[in-house]
């Protein structure tokens, strides 16, 4: 070897190569051949034209050696004509791809953008469908919850009913109950307010989940109260604490007092709330409950329970339900009218963002069909100027079913290019995924772009290869060779199956396209309809915040009134401020508090007393959000009056006081606390836009002050500078109060409308996407058919049809077309819109604005797209056109 | 083609090789397809078609040594099989009777 040539020899990379990919034992044949063929090249053309072809020669070696190595070894199963036929085929796919980089960079795109919106889609349902919840055998863990007294409303649990549950129910191997709060921790740096919940010490045991680092509650010291525990979520260990391993055993501040760190939970761990991920708690304090086994007055628990094995999900539902018959005959005054719901954790996380996750998956599903007849009709173009391909290689001996595959395998390779760049780009596009998921749909499980992601992505490629191949399949099929070689390719009109095929797929395009846009339209209305319901208050300029004294230094109720009034005026003080309200419950949240109560001079069924929400507020609250004072005046309570002065809204004046006097009515709590109504006001949606407005009365805040108060702030001008001028001013008054949860009103109140925006903002992406493809897609087409009758439009000019008649003639045709897309497609709009109705608020299926309004953008896109091919076909030059072969 | 029967570029490379008698090795092999059909054939493409059909048992090949040869590279002679008579033939017959009738409608 030694002897052999180096210096002008080939290049020294490709030989590598070469070497590399050639069997060791046919290495030195292969070589010397290259290196002949070299030698001759590089005399005859010189040194660089040898360089090159010698290079192209070693990309074929690696090409076919990789190939044939897999294929020899197939080979031994006597299978290996098939394969290699096929890999035939794919070859000369790429080849014929390469040649073609327009048509297959549109084809690409087109695909990558449906089988990518697909991908996207899948990878959101694949994680609510699929993916396990966070919890050892999350299918046994249910939700039970107690009912309203006659409704089947949800209520939360009296701590008595919950130990008769967990001791008599059978059908559970145990059962925690939690409640989730505020908390605020301090010391280490700035005070923050977290979310904080309060569980039984066997709360993680029945969720299967335990500590990463430390261990769970140790009942026995905490009952012992003289050590106060918390475990810690992964991410507040992390964030406040540097992930220190030695914070075990350590003391903490929250709420003011020294909390001794028992355990951190693993970053997996999130506790089963449907809230999004900005509310997770992030900290847990045990809840005793061994004082209040007998508590029948306040419910305040949720619970959660594990189901025994074997035990159906319908079997535990009954036996509660037998439970709740015998609970209401023992414990008559508390449980009267009331039964018990049980609900499996995962219908109850899931359940409501499954509804616009099938809507997703049905746009989705639209919008790959019109990509699919888009590009059928690009390969059906280029089919026919590849008849006579077809048809000289079925003369040479491929049979029809031969031709079929070949075709096929294109699309095939096609879609899976589409497939793979549609992937990439989820991928690419993983955390703005992820932020859609946390945002719109469910903070509690993360998404992932798993196996079954790109399984299914995978198989809907080529569920779409195979489709938008099989229209040129079924051409190539039936190859004629003589008209294709004889009649010299057909340029003067065209082939009525190809043509009919086209015209049902620009139909179809078209079809989709509408319903789409319909739905998008109902969505957008909807949508709209939802966040305008007048509210019945002024939320702008509003911004809002909540602080909460802690017992430990407020222990007594003046010294919370205390803080409320050094507070107040701290910001009072703040430039721009013009009003101040407070209030115990925030509007667009669902924390609310119910009471018992009795009506002057009525008798009541004591087993069925009058109730209402209430909240607790100051008189000015009503001024600053502008809600109307119908009647009566919002006076101060000084506190210690015999009646307290209570303002109910319209709703309950309307409930309990039909007669309309309302004003001056005397009631009393089921604590004792006497109230006179001293105002009626407006009604507002207070648990969101989608909440109806129930009665509620407003306790006088003097009257019942409470720590935790939401601080609403009227200002003017720029809110930047108050808004941090709030936060200075709660951290004066008490650097261990944080003010939490600082807002502006409109912001917190857009949140709330999350699911239905992203409905709406999604619907529209999708029909806009599907608008843009079925344009392009009847663009394509026309143009197509204009080219192809080139000849006989030229023919009609020259026998002297008007501009006018060519026009209509060219645009005549895709006009039926279109119009024929729009009915059907109104026609799915209604049947798709009815499915859909759960989704859709103060908009009826029949919409006959949306429907117009796509009609007239679809079928205004669609003509601009026919009339641009239409008027090159006006400008066609007959002399030019008839010598067009 | 049938699964058995010869590919169009093994068809091609066994007349091919049956044209050069004794100096048919790669080289001289792809220079004739290319003479003959107008197509530049890739040294690989040469090179596996010439392997598989000696794994089909169409061809033999002796290997000649660069000591015997004279040159910096061993290189492999082929020769048709007894075997590949009968496909060739056939792929003949099966040629002529797709065309037969049809020179008519190209020749015009």
């Amino acid at each position: 070897m030694s002897d052999r040539p180096r210096e002008e020899g080939p290049p020294r990379l490709a030989r590598l190569l070469l070497r590399w990919v050639v069997p060791s034992s046919e290495i030195d044949v292969a070589e010397g051949e290259l290196w002949e063929g070299f030698q001759v090249k590089s005399e005859r053309e010189g040194k660089r034209a040898a360089t090159t072809w010698y290079r192209r020669q070693v990309r074929g070696y690696v090409l076919r050696c990789l190939v044939v190595r897999r294929v020899t070894s197939v080979e031994r199963e006597g299978t290996m004509g098939w394969f290699d036929d096929l890999g035939g085929d794919v070859r000369w796919a790429v080849r014929g791809l390469r040649k073609r980089p327009a048509f297959t960079f549109v084809a690409v795109a087109t695909l990558a953008l449906g089988i990518g919106a697909n991908s996207a889609i899948f990878t959101l349902v694949s994680a609510h469908f699929f993916s396990a919840l966070p919890y050892e055998q999350p299918d046994e863990l249910v939700l039970v919850w107690e009912t309203g007294r006659n409704t089947s409303e949800v209520r939360t649990v009296a701590p008595g009913n919950y130990w008769r549950w967990r001791e008599d129910a059978a059908s559970f191997s145990d059962i925690a109950a939690y409640n989730v709060d505020r908390a605020t921790v301090s010391g280490d740096g700035f005070a923050e307010g977290i979310t904080a919940s309060v569980v039984t010490p066997h709360f993680f045991d029945v969720l299967g989940a335990s500590p990463q680092v430390g261990g769970g509650f140790d009942e026995t010291s905490a009952r012992a109260a003289d050590e106060l525990q918390v475990i810690l979520s992964h991410s507040l260990w992390v964030r406040r604490y540097g992930s220190d391993r030695g914070i075990i055993g350590r003391d903490i501040r929250v709420d003011g007092q020294p909390h001794t760190v028992v355990g951190v939970m693993p970053p997996s761990f999130r506790q089963p709330e449907r809230s999004l991920s900005w509310q997770s708690t992030e900290l847990w304090r045990p809840m005793l409950l061994e004082d209040e086994r007998d508590v029948f007055t306040s419910r305040y628990l949720r619970t959660i329970a594990r189901r025994s094995p074997g035990v159906t999900v319908e079997q535990a539902r009954e036996e509660m339900l037998l439970l709740a018959d015998r609970l209401r005959a023992e414990y008559p005054e508390a449980n009267a009218g009331r039964s018990t719901i049980v609900r499996t954790l995962d219908d109850y996380l899931m359940g409501d963002a499954r509804p616009t996750l099938m809507m997703l998956l049905a746009a989705g599903a639209a919008v790959l069909l019109i990509v699919c007849a888009n590009v059928a009709n690009l390969t059906l173009a280029r089919g026919e100027e590849r008849r006579r391909e077809f048809a000289v290689r079925a003369a040479l001996g491929s049979g029809g079913g031969r031709l079929v595959r070949q075709v096929l395998v294109e699309g095939l390779v096609l879609a899976l290019l589409g497939a793979l760049f549609g992937t990439l780009a989820v991928i690419g596009g993983g955390d703005v995924l992820q932020g859609i998921q946390a945002r719109f749909f469910s903070g509690l499980i993360d998404i992932a772009v798993d196996w079954r992601v790109v399984a299914l992505t995978t198989s809907v490629a080529f569920g779409a290869g195979t489709l938008f191949g099989l229209p040129l399949a079924r051409s190539a099929s039936r190859p004629r060779l003589r008209e294709a070689l004889v009649e010299g390719g057909e340029r003067g009109g065209e082939r009525s199956g190809a043509n009919a095929t086209r015209s049902v797929l620009i139909i179809g395009q078209v079809g989709m396209a509408t319903t789409l846009l319909v739905l998008a339209a109902l969505l957008s209305r909807s949508f709209n309809e939802l966040v305008n319901v007048p509210p019945g208050f002024e939320p702008g300029g509003v911004v809002t915040f909540t602080v909460s004294p802690p017992s430990a230094g407020y222990a007594d109720e003046d010294a919370v009134l205390g803080y409320h009034r050094d507070l107040r005026a701290e910001v009072e003080a703040i430039p721009g401020v013009t009003e101040i309200g407070m209030v115990s419950d925030l509007m667009f949240t669902t924390e609310n508090r119910s009471t018992n109560f009795s009506i002057e001079g009525r008798e009541h069924d004591p087993e069925n007393p009058p109730n209402s929400e209430f909240h607790i507020a100051s008189p000015e609250y009503f001024d600053v959000l502008g809600i109307p004072i119908r009647a009566g005046i919002v006076v101060e309570a000084i506190g210690d009056e015999a009646e307290a002065p209570v303002v109910v809204n319209e709703r309950m004046a309307a409930t309990f006081w039909p007669d309309g006097d309302a004003l001056g009515a005397g009631l009393t709590l089921s604590s004792g606390l006497a109230l006179r109504v001293a105002a009626v006001v407006g009604n507002v949606l207070d648990d969101g836009y989608q909440g109806v407005s129930e009665p509620i009365f407003y306790m006088p805040f003097n009257s019942m002050p409470s720590r935790r108060m939401s601080y609403l702030v009227r200002a003017t001008g720029d809110l930047g500078p108050v808004t941090a001028g709030l936060r200075e001013a709660v951290a004066r008054v008490d650097p261990d109060i944080p003010a939490a949860d600082l807002y502006l009103l409109e912001s917190m109140m857009e949140e709330t409308a999350a699911r239905p925006r992203a409905a709406s903002l999604i619907g529209s992406v999708f029909a806009l996407i599907a608008l843009l493809v079925s344009a392009a897609g009847i663009y394509g087409v026309l143009s197509y058919a204009v080219q192809s009758r080139t000849r006989e439009i030229g023919i009609r000019a020259a026998l002297g049809a008007s501009d006018n008649q060519l026009m209509s003639m060219v645009m005549g045709h895709s006009t039926r077309l279109v119009l024929i897309g729009l009915v059907l497609g109104a026609i799915g709009a209604i049947g798709a819109g009815t499915a859909l109705s759960g989704l859709l608020f103060g908009v009826r299926v029949w919409d006959p604005a949306s429907m117009a309004g796509a009609a007239v953008l679809l079928g205004g896109v669609a003509t601009f797209a026919a009339w641009l091919p239409a008027r090159r076909a006006v400008a066609i030059d007959p002399k030019e056109a008839l010598r067009a072969e | 083609m049938g699964r058995t029967g010869l590919g169009e570029f093994e068809h091609q490379v066994l007349l091919v090789i049956l044209r050069l008698g004794r100096e048919a090795y790669s080289i001289p092999i792809g220079n004739e397809l290319e003479e003959r059909t107008g197509r530049e054939a890739a040294t690989s493409a040469v090179y596996v078609a010439l392997r598989r059909l000696e794994k089909k048992g169409l061809l033999s090949s002796r290997l000649e040594s660069p000591a015997d040869s004279g040159q910096p590279y061993p290189r492999r002679y082929f020769a048709l099989t007894e075997a590949a008579v009968e496909p060739l033939k056939e792929a003949r017959r099966s040629m002529l009777n797709l065309w037969d009738g049809l020179e008519p409608v190209l020749d015009d």
